[in-house]
């Protein structure tokens, strides 16, 4: 406890801490595109630039709203709360340094739950319309995201338990220490398990097409196709910081190296080349993790809706292997 | 001294309680009178739970006075009064600890919302005998009182039973509906199932020792002297008897038909406290009554726990009623109950107490969360079937325009039952899950590698809640008007929003300062531990902390609300600047349909005849989802674990190709019930079989029975009697 709260207290700490919020804020747009180009260069396309996420949310910005006109309270506030919800999540992750910037408020549960609360509220925006497709994107959505939700909690308990806490910095922490070639056949299963959910929860390609609005195999976009202007852009923005939070997740947890270490004690002993070191490095292993999610979804067929079910089942065996794994 | 302020504060209390029945005749004045009352005894109790009773003799000098007057006779503990009667071994004795008393608080507490709910809600709904429900739902408050501070096995049996004919009375006070009927027989029948095991586990413990009083049975476990197979069967039949009454897994039948019929303000209290008396039982008998009992007691208590929550929960998913949607998350919140309840007894039987006071305290916090939400969520279900006159969700819509401040506190019940954050619900949740961390410190392997499973069991059971309170409110209050009803609701009167205000502020406010409601639960788990941990568990800035040497987890409620609040002001400001901040309201797509005046022809119908009526003047949209639509994927997924009917009947066969009106209808029974029937059903016709052979008739076959009867008399007679 003590040391959290000098973490607190500790300026460079907090200024550490704003500035992986912020890396995790600026790259989330470019790993999108990044994805999308590699997969337009397999398929032989030039695609689109790799700014082209910027570009996107700043044109949707300055676009003017056009809500339902049945639309409630819900649909005005919907989108901050998403966007928020998913923004207070990320402040939990240890980035590039192990020290995160909120990671004496909520550990890996809240995270969990606290991403949960953007789900919540992105299916409700999705119902506020009256509309046909916001309310299948819902039902549809919350039961995927319900269905993931025990396979993301097993990994979870697998690594809580190894390290005996939840804070997400001291498992990091931890793992950092003591390395995972300890447990490894067990790691690569959690690996595997938590790349199923993590394709779940973003809406990637076996379980949900982004690039589609065919109203058969929609499901994150059915949700938010009645949005537009600001709310879009916040609603697309969220979905890019989610992807990247579960990349951070992955490659911090799996690829324990390069990162930044201790908190320097005054400002004039921090060094800025090691940190920009750090963070490079850290931008390297999330490119590394992004690249095999282009490969699936140019070498994969989206799932039927009721196949779904069967992939996460494939996760949750997986993660209960790695799970008898670690506790033989 | 402090036993006759006790006493005389208990009869000054009855006399008041008893005001509120004598003047039913003016219901209103009645309930508004009661309302203070349970405010005041809240109160109290609460004053008496955290600072003891030694400073109440101050608080009411003229105790004294009132007790010289009706000269009773006191026990020789402090915590404890006792009436002798001239029947043996009934002793009206009560006892006022801790745990009683917290139990005590929020039985009247709930029933303080609940009457001043009930003053304004008696008249939106038109019930007929309004002084009748007066002095039922009194008594019924009163009753589950006796329940929880009774201190005597018979004396408590006499409440118990009184609590459940009076709530029975409760489910058919709408006696005209074949629905309430019908639950309300089914209820009589499980809960008096519930009571006879109940009763058979008192007579066990009295043969053990020879009294009814709990100080008896309390020093039995103590003393330690209950063999093996004498705790397996108190285990058994507390987990029948009390099982019944909190609806645990394959007992649970009765729940959710009971509770929606009931009249709002006692659903609430139904759910939020009734149900808990037996979790209050459980936690007397586990830790009190038995002791140093294996880790197999703790372990069956968490697998029912999981799988209550996962039937519940799945359930709750399919329902159309909103209240019985809210029933059976009730059902899935006793599964956490039981789950944390399973944790305490496990780190109890292996010694470990800390760590046993930590699932306590998640326990204990989740049934005062679990009390103020669905208490909440059952009002304001209430609100929205007195307004809209239905409770089925495939009529509802669109009450977010209608009534929206019912639909703001509705939306925070919603999301505390959801278990998110800021609400209370998630920092309850987030404990159990430490607790669950926490037991894989016990040295048994199988719980160590099962302590994940229950983990993720409980992860789909919280991601499975969301959806079903996304349907709950989304399909209730989003949207278009999907009946007439739902088109013409207003915002229900003062009394009935204030009651659900004032809840719906706990429900934040235990959200976000947790270390509130842990203050008087941290005095009721020093009593079953000995051990004080709230200073452990609540540090400053408002944070939960678990136990640093077996698991170590901080969470700071008010820490993410702040972090929120702020990243909101700096998301407004950026697109203020750099964006675009207007609005135009427009038109939704319907699919290329009309917007225009046209049903939804997506119904549940139970009762088909008011589709008729319904059928006009509102702007509906004919696409929008439906309730049915909405648990649809659920449905198909986890098909093997419902019981349901659905048919498309085409209603009128000449228009069988063009635009052809069907009729879609859907029932979703539960599957034990269906089970219990078709095996009840089997059963009684074995019997009837049997009873028709011997009884078949023939006057020639009954004259042969007394002949037979009157031979083997004789010979009975004439080989045992003459040795006489």
């Amino acid at each position: 406890m003590l040391m959290l709260n000098n973490d607190l207290l500790n300026f460079n700490a907090v200024l550490i801490g704003i500035a992986q919020i912020l890396i995790l804020i600026l790259i989330a747009p470019f790993v999108n595109s990044y994805i999308n180009k590699i997969k337009s260069i397999l398929r032989g396309q030039q695609g689109r630039p790799l700014f082209q996420g910027y570009k996107d949310i700043f044109k949707l910005i300055r676009k003017e709203v056009v809500l339902s006109e049945d639309a409630s309270y819900i649909s005005r506030f919907a989108p901050y709360i998403v966007f928020v919800s998913i923004l207070v999540s990320a402040c939990f992750l240890p980035v590039f340094s192990s020290n995160a910037l909120l990671s004496f408020t909520g550990d890996i549960i809240a995270l969990v739950y606290t991403i949960g609360l953007g789900t919540f509220f992105m299916a409700l925006y999705g119902m506020d319309q009256a509309s046909s497709f916001g309310g299948l994107g819902s039902s549809r959505d919350i039961l995927i995201a319900s269905l993931a939700e025990p396979t993301l909690m097993l990994v979870i308990f697998t690594f809580a338990l190894q390290t005996r806490t939840t804070n997400i910095s001291r498992i990091f922490i931890d793992i950092h220490k003591n390395g995972f070639l300890n447990y490894p056949v067990s790691y690569v299963l959690a690996l595997m398990a938590f790349l199923i959910i993590s394709v779940a929860e973003n809406g990637r390609i076996p379980v949900d097409n982004p690039d589609t609005h065919l109203e058969l195999t929609m499901v994150h976009e059915a949700m938010i196709l009645e949005g537009s202007g600001r709310h879009l852009a916040l609603f697309e923005y969220s979905s890019y910081l989610k992807l990247i939070i579960f990349i951070t997740l992955a490659s911090n947890i799996f690829l324990p190296i390069g990162v930044y270490g201790g908190i320097p004690h005054s400002l004039s002993s921090f060094s800025f080349l090691t940190i920009l070191y750090a963070i490079a490095f850290y931008i390297l292993k999330v490119l590394i993790f992004a690249t095999p999610i282009a490969f699936i979804e140019i070498s994969m067929a989206k799932l039927r809706f009721f196949r779904v079910p069967d992939f996460l089942m494939l996760g949750f065996v997986l993660s209960i292997i790695s799970l008898v794994l670690y506790s033989i | 001294m402090q036993d006759n302020t006790l006493n005389g504060i208990s009869i000054l209390f009855l006399f008041l309680l008893l005001i509120p029945v004598i003047i039913s005749f003016n219901p209103r004045l009645s309930l508004i009178f009661s309302s203070a009352i349970y405010l005041l005894l809240s109160v109290f109790l609460l004053f008496s739970l955290l600072f003891g009773f030694t400073k109440l003799s101050l608080m009411l000098p003229f105790s004294v006075q009132l007790n010289g007057l009706f000269g009773l006779g006191n026990a020789a503990n402090s915590d404890h009064i006792t009436y002798l009667t001239s029947i043996p071994y009934l002793n009206f004795s009560y006892l006022f600890d801790s745990l009683s008393l917290l139990f005590g608080f929020l039985i009247a507490f709930l029933g303080f919302i609940a009457s001043l709910y009930s003053v304004n809600y008696l008249y939106e709904e038109h019930y007929k005998n309004k002084s009748l429900f007066v002095i039922l739902f009194n008594g019924f408050i009163i009753s589950m009182l006796f329940v929880v501070f009774s201190a005597n096995g018979l004396s408590f049996l006499i409440f118990w039973e009184i609590m459940s004919i009076l709530s029975f009375f409760l489910v058919l006070f709408e006696y005209e509906k074949e629905e309430s009927k019908k639950a309300a027989n089914l209820y009589i029948i499980m809960t008096h199932i519930g009571t006879f095991f109940i009763f058979l586990l008192f007579l066990y413990m009295f043969t053990k020792t020879g009294s009814f009083s709990f100080e008896a049975w309390k020093r039995l476990g103590i003393s330690g002297t209950l063999s093996a197979a004498g705790m397996l069967t108190v285990f058994i039949l507390t987990l029948l008897g009390f099982g019944m009454k909190a609806g645990i897994f394959p007992l649970h039948v009765w729940l959710p038909k009971a509770h929606p019929e009931a009249p709002s303000g006692v659903s609430a209290l139904m759910s939020g406290i009734m149900i808990k008396t037996a979790i209050y039982m459980m936690l007397r008998f586990y830790f009190e009554f038995m002791k140093s009992y294996g880790w197999g007691f703790g372990f069956t208590i968490l697998l029912i726990g999981a799988m209550t929550l996962i039937y519940g929960v799945l359930n709750a998913g399919i329902q159309d009623n909103i209240k019985r949607l809210l029933a059976y998350s009730s059902m899935e919140n006793i599964g956490i109950m039981l789950m944390a309840l399973g944790l305490a007894m496990i780190f109890y039987s292996q010694g470990m107490y800390l760590l046993c006071a930590f699932a306590l305290m998640a326990l204990l916090f989740h049934i005062m969360n679990h009390a103020l939400f669905k208490g909440l969520l059952f009002l304001g279900s209430g609100a929205i079937a007195s307004q809209t006159h239905t409770k089925d969700m495939n009529k509802l819509g669109g009450l977010i325009k209608k009534m929206p401040k019912v639909s703001f506190i509705f939306l925070i019940g919603v999301l505390s039952a959801a278990t998110l954050p800021p609400f209370n619900g998630f920092v309850s949740e987030w404990m159990i899950y430490q607790s669950l961390l926490m037991a894989s410190s016990v040295n048994v392997e199988i719980i160590r590698i099962f302590t994940p499973i229950f983990a993720s069991v409980m992860a789909l059971a919280g991601g499975l809640a969301a959806l079903a309170f996304v349907k709950a409110y989304g399909i209730s209050f989003l949207g278009r008007a999907r009946s007439q009803g739902a088109n013409n609701a207003k915002e229900p009167p003062f009394l009935m929003l204030a009651s659900m205000g004032i809840l719906a502020f706990l429900c934040f406010l235990l959200g976000i300062f947790s270390f509130i409601g842990l203050i008087p639960i941290n005095k009721a788990v020093k009593e079953i531990t000995n051990i004080s941990i709230y200073k452990n568990v609540a540090i400053s800035y408002g944070s939960i902390v678990t136990l640093p040497k077996y698991s170590m987890g901080v969470i700071s409620p008010i820490g993410l609300l702040l972090a929120g609040i702020v990243f909101i002001g700096a998301i407004y400001l950026f697109i203020k600047i750099f964006g675009n901040m207007k609005t135009k309201v427009f038109e939704t797509f319907a699919c290329g349909l009309e917007n225009k005046n046209v049903y939804n022809v997506n119904v549940n119908v139970s009762d088909a005849q008011l589709i008729g009526q319904d059928a006009c003047e509102i702007k509906s949209n004919c696409s929008q989802y439906s309730s049915a639509g909405f648990s649809q994927p659920l449905r198909r997924i986890f098909s093997g674990l419902y019981n349901i009917k659905e048919h498309l009947i085409n209603e009128e066969y000449k228009r069988k190709y063009f635009f052809p009106v069907k009729n879609y209808v859907f029932k979703a029974g539960d599957l034990f019930e269906y089970f219990y029937n078709s095996f009840a059903e089997k059963f009684l016709e074995k019997i009837s079989k049997l009873r028709a052979r011997i009884q078949g008739g023939v006057v020639q076959t009954y004259i042969a029975y007394i002949v037979g009867t009157l031979i083997i008399l004789l010979i009975w007679f004439s080989w045992f009697h003459h040795t006489l």
